[in-house]
């Protein structure tokens, strides 16, 4: 399955994130299919950078975002709340 | 991200080293790299309810360390304070070039906002074991 997630990157002490589209199969080895955006859960309020567009598309082709991502998709208004 | 997830991710950062190897490598997978609980029982080959309890028990560790040591909390202060600190040394620059355009003043201050940047960028504190 085709997975919509975050991943850590950055510093310890402070965390940063890639949006990326992954397969659910090998979500340890750093690959990714495609990286969409990013979020900064450090800058208050925090900062969420997805392409709407290559969201909407990996959504319509069935990718799964998961609850974090769903929340941020939202927030940033890609898909309705 | 809701807020108790960044406030864990910190905790990790700070005492991660106290979990043990699983503890922490399932912690690790569920906030970090934004694994679901399921998935992760399937890459380990163990229960839903096995991964969910060891992360429980790795959140309660966590916390606990910071009732104890409160490294995070100290951390925010000292990070909040640099940046006054930085603020204060560009205030004392620009007072000095409107009035009393001492060379030695405007070095001072550049050694303190200097110095408030090493110690931001530098990781202040380290958490345990690391």
């Amino acid at each position: 399955m085709v997975k919509i997630r975050l991943r850590r990157v950055g510093a310890k002490k402070a965390p940063f994130y890639r949006v990326v589209v992954a397969d659910s199969r090998y979500p340890r080895d750093g690959r990714f299919i495609e990286e969409i955006g990013t979020y900064n859960p450090m800058t208050d309020p925090s900062e969420i950078k997805i392409d709407a567009d290559s969201a909407k598309k990996w959504l319509a082709n069935g990718a799964q975002p998961t609850d974090t991502v769903r929340v941020l998709l939202k927030k940033s208004g890609i898909i309705e709340g | 991200m809701k807020n108790k997830s960044l406030e864990m991710v910190m905790l990790y950062d700070f005492y991660g080293a106290t979990l043990t190897e699983k503890q922490s490598r399932f912690f690790d997978l569920y906030y970090n790299e934004d694994l679901s609980l399921s998935e992760i029982a399937e890459n380990e080959n163990i229960t839903r309810q096995g991964v969910r309890d060891a992360i429980l028990r790795a959140e309660n560790i966590l916390r606990d360390m910071e009732a104890k040591l409160g490294l995070y909390a100290r951390y925010g202060s000292i990070c909040d304070g640099l940046e006054k600190i930085a603020e204060l040394a560009q205030e004392i620059k620009r007072v000095n070039s409107e009035k009393f355009l001492s060379g030695e003043i405007d070095d001072l201050a550049r050694e303190i906002t200097s110095l408030t940047l090493d110690l931001r960028e530098g990781d202040v504190m380290f958490g345990v074991g690391e």
